[in-house]
């Protein structure tokens, strides 16, 4: 309970420091989505087709928000992701859950949930190569996910001569080295670094020292280093080395409670692949790797203190060997993980005494999985791709327990002409190890579970069929998609429906069934000076769960029935462009009271049904526009929520008493994160 | 192509200019309830708040919050063995300011106490026992420099009750007892007759004056109850205390009603096994 104060506190100062650093950086960042296909002439690519590449070389030639290309919020404008609300660092794809996607940083899985409130980008778009999105129909040598795969990749190229980029924004700059170590060698390093509690947080304390100031006290910082060295060994031989290492600290001292608060948040990942090319064209792909993410928040209040630790790590190896059997092209390989788990270790102490809390412990689990999948063309229009991965999950907690799984992947294509083309697809996906998200607002109190004797797997199904075509010398395209999933063992927690105080997480998941449907829509412009898509999603993502609702459906958190996004860049001259997007989007549910009463002199509130009602629709346009002084070297002025619209990150009911009049006011709060937020920064190369 | 944009951007003004606002936000439909707080504590007589519960919307005076009082039901309390109809009478220091109260029954320790509420054409039932009562070893008042003038009190006790333990504080300009933040306790997190030191902070009250310090001011007399109470009351302190802290939270936030032992209604009946003592926290603190 007194954690739960303590996350309250910490996220109202989350929110106090986002809002009033007035900084907020990202969003128009958004407009680089324009540049994805921008000049290409291909035939029908399927952009909205449930897989997508997108480059950050593109993307950045459009502006960011204090030199942050966030890619992953890029592809928020596309359909089927859905919008999330300001501060979220999670990710929504076709109506799933967020830890049910599987992000890869170099093929290895992030268990990072991003930076405060969304702030800052997760990746160093400096230092990314490509994005790619499959929301439907993965490939079989991906497991561990029910809704979607984001596999972000570095610079792999080997340099031919030294170069440093970077930009310099109000909150955090950003550089990026690339140097040549001899003919066949090569290298960059990248590093980010904010200086709130440098610059930002001393000049808002010398212009509001009052005690009451919400951020006094606070304080935040982060930085983060990525690394890649790539070349070959022989010719046959190439290996690519990367690594990733961030750390965010969170501070809160609290002068009406007292309570000093901290929350360090870390992640690394270092991976090792080998690629091999081996007779007749058979290529062998082979990537060690590590990975871990934890997080810990330290709390004290005169003489009660809590820590939660929470951690996740990964140690593993795969491979893929792509070859042709019979002339058809064939792709197999085996991986293995070893996951190292710790979810919420906590420890309360009050006045030295220590509060037994019933530990869920360490989980270890060996994860074993062999895929093959192949492309099989009948004639010049006609193709398929089955595929199957199988998967040996062997958890060991206090009783350890072996689950299996047999996953096919099927996608068909019927080309009708140069023009135009038919695709669908089948997947059955199992998840063993999952996110369970407290945090709404972007805090990083998420944690991971592996499957267990305590914690059932999910699994999922989905189909979808999709139409694309373009037109005009591919100067428009079209898509089309409806798609269907059920999902196995949703997960609802920290919903508090059960006795929960001594408990450990365990028992507090909630199970049940899921189901999500809807259909896509993407129109296009691809080139010109004038480039610009809409993207559009009526969709359905709804739960059941017996202890909810009396058993009855209701809507998913993030259930958009319409998503709405807009985007267009218009390129004057080499040296300005301007660019705009706007999101209209539906509000997210939630649970509101429906009616009130006193305990103890104190108000209380009765509560509807769970998520049955709805925020108000989300809606913001954003603005940038770009000078270059040459290519690669300009000011960037954006405008985040051009029109002040508040968008609520979530409402609430407070009853306040007038101390003259003695009257009640009941008032429906809502707190917003970003309203309006004009930055400026300079990108450079040299 | 200016004109494209001229169109987008005009639309997109129209589309942003529709600003939605607080009165957008819908409600769901107004789901009156009858609300019970009541209590039996060891050695005292029983008391009966009754209210329905408030619509969400708009100012409430004095009047308005009055006539979600009820007061005319007919409520009864019963040992097993013995029945009462409880009487109504006013109490100015309670919301809603009528409180039903036993004139015989009082409460004996290890009883099971039924209580019957009929109002309205419907009948309110539930049921609560009190647990044997667990003194105090020590208490202490501590200040983090001896130059404060606030602190916190620490209290002691040896674990010897399987039900729960909840302690309440009263201290001016409170007049009734309230529930301290983090006051309710599950003796099972302790071993049996484990010694248990814990820091109390003070609860927080919005009537008859609001009071949302946590910590006690050392020139005040500050009355502490400690009560043993059964696994119902507990839960629904619990839920009580996670209503007023997280009510607001975004990251855990409170969306389930409070917990109640109440069949046809919400709220609580409970029983108390109390030890009440009188700390004069100036004496205290020059100790």
């Amino acid at each position: 309970m007194f954690l739960r104060h303590l996350f309250f506190i910490l996220a109202l100062f989350c929110v106090a420091a986002a809002v009033r650093g007035e900084n907020a950086v990202e969003d128009s960042v958004l407009l680089n989505e324009v540049v994805v296909n921008r000049g290409s002439r291909a035939n029908v690519s399927g952009l909205s087709s449930g897989r997508l590449s997108l480059r950050t070389d593109d993307a950045k030639m459009l502006p960011s928000l204090l030199g942050n290309t966030d890619m992953l919020k890029i592809l928020e404008l596309l359909p089927g992701i859905q919008t999330s609300t300001d501060g979220n660092t999670n990710l929504y794809v076709r109506g799933g859950d967020p830890g049910q996607n599987l992000l890869l940083y170099n093929d290895v899985p992030i268990y990072s949930p991003g930076h405060l409130a969304g702030i800052f980008p997760l990746f160093n778009a400096d230092h990314v190569s490509t994005v790619d999105f499959l929301k439907s129909g993965a490939d079989s040598r991906y497991g561990n996910f029910l809704s979607s795969v984001f596999s972000v990749n570095s610079k792999e190229a080997v340099p031919q001569k030294a170069s440093l980029k970077g930009s310099v924004g109000l909150l955090s700059s950003q550089a990026t080295a690339e140097w040549a170590m001899g003919k066949n060698w090569g290298a960059s390093l990248s590093a980010r670094k904010t200086y709130i509690n440098l610059f930002l947080m001393p000049l808002i304390h010398y212009f509001d020292s009052s005690k009451n100031s919400e951020l006094q006290g606070v304080g935040y910082d982060f930085y983060d280093f990525n690394a890649t060295v790539a070349g070959r060994l022989s010719t046959k031989n190439r290996l690519t080395i990367n690594a990733l290492y961030s750390q965010d600290v969170f501070e809160v001292a609290e002068n009406i409670t007292n309570i000093d608060a901290a929350l360090k948040w870390r992640n690394a990942a270092f991976s090792a692949k080998l690629e091999t090319t081996l007779p007749e064209n058979i290529t062998l792909e082979q990537t060690a790797f590590y990975s871990t993410y934890s997080n810990r928040l330290s709390t004290a209040q005169a003489d009660i203190s809590i820590n939660v630790l929470s951690s996740v790590e990964d140690i593993g190896y795969k491979n893929r060997l792509q070859y042709r059997l019979f002339g058809i092209p064939f792709e197999s390989g085996v991986q293995y993980v070893y996951h190292n788990l710790l979810p919420q270790k906590s420890a309360l102490t009050n006045a030295d005494m220590a509060f037994r809390r019933e530990a869920f412990g360490r989980n270890t689990a060996h994860d074993a999985a062999a895929f093959t999948a192949a492309v099989i063309r009948f004639g010049s229009k006609f193709q398929i791709e089955p595929g199957v991965r199988y998967q040996f999950f062997r958890s060991e907690t206090q009783v350890a327990d072996n689950f299996h799984s047999a996953d096919l992947r099927f996608r068909a294509q019927y080309r009708l002409s140069a023009t135009q083309l038919f695709r669908a697809g089948y997947s059955r996906n199992t998840q063993y190890i999952y996110k369970l998200t407290p945090s709404s607002v972007g805090l990083p109190t998420d944690f991971w579970v592996a499957s267990s004797a305590h914690i059932r797997p999910q699994k999922g199904n989905e189909v979808s069929i999709g139409y694309y075509r373009s037109f005009a010398d591919q100067m428009f395209e079209l898509s089309t998609d409806i798609y269907y999933r059920n999902m196995e063992n949703a997960t609802e927690y920290n919903v508090d429906f059960g006795e929960s105080k001594t408990t450990s997480f365990d028992n507090q998941i909630l199970y049940g069934e899921g189901q999500a449907y809807g259909i896509e829509l993407l129109l296009k412009k691809n080139y010109g000076k004038l480039t610009a898509w809409l993207s559009y999603s009526l969709g359905r993502s709804e739960r059941r769960f017996k202890e909810i609702n009396n058993g009855r459906v209701f809507p998913a958190k993030y259930d958009r029935t319409h998503d709405l996004s807009l985007v267009g860049a218009y390129t004057f001259n080499p040296k300005w462009d301007i660019s705009l997007v706007w999101i209209y989007a539906t509000g997210n549910a939630y649970t509101q009271p429906s009616s009130w009463y006193f305990v103890n002199n104190l108000p209380v509130r009765e509560y509807a049904a769970y998520n049955s009602m709805r925020l108000p629709a989300y809606n913001r346009t954003d603005i940038s526009v770009n000078y270059w002084f040459k290519p690669n070297n300009g000011i960037n002025l954006s405008v985040h929520n051009l029109f002040f619209v508040r968008n609520p990150i979530y409402v609430f009911m407070a009853i306040q008493k007038d101390d003259d009049s003695g009257q009640l006011n009941v008032n429906v709060k809502r707190k917003a994160l970003f309203t309006i937020l004009p930055s400026i920064s300079w990108r450079f190369k040299f | 192509m200016k004109k494209i944009i001229l169109i987008l951007a005009l639309f997109t003004s129209l589309v942003s200019c529709n600003k939605s606002n607080l009165d957008e936000i819908g409600w769901t439909a107004y789901e009156p309830k009858v609300v019970v707080e009541g209590s039996i504590e060891s050695g005292q007589f029983a008391s009966v708040l009754l209210s329905v519960s408030a619509p969400i919307s708009g100012k409430k005076d004095t009047a308005t919050l009055l006539t979600h009082a009820i007061r005319s039901a007919k409520v009864s309390v019963s040992d097993g063995n013995e029945s009462e109809v409880l009487l109504l009478r006013r109490n100015n220091n309670r919301m809603p300011p009528f409180e039903y109260i036993s004139q015989r029954i009082r409460g004996e320790v290890g009883k099971t106490y039924y209580l019957t509420v009929e109002y309205g054409g419907k009948i309110i039932t539930a049921e609560t026992r009190i647990p044997a009562p667990v003194p105090l070893d020590d208490v202490q008042f501590k200040k983090s420099d001896v130059r404060d003038s606030v602190g916190y009190l620490h209290i002691s006790f040896r674990n010897t009750s399987r039900d729960y333990y909840l302690v309440w504080t009263r201290a001016a300009p409170q007049k009734t007892f309230v529930p301290c933040l983090m006051g309710n306790i599950d003796g099972k997190q302790f071993a049996e007759n484990e010694n248990v030191s814990l820091q109390i902070n003070k609860g927080i009250v919005l009537y008859p004056e609001p009071d949302y310090t946590t910590y006690f001011h050392e020139n005040t007399v500050v009355q502490l109850k400690f009560s043993t109470l059964p696994r119902e009351g507990y839960e629904f302190w619990s839920s009580y205390q996670n209503e007023l802290l997280n009510f607001q939270n975004p990251i855990f936030p409170a969306n389930t009603s409070l917990k109640s032992n109440i069949h046809n209604g919400i709220g609580i009946w409970c029983g108390y096994g109390n030890v009440v003592y009188r700390l004069d926290l100036k004496n205290m603190a020059e100790k």
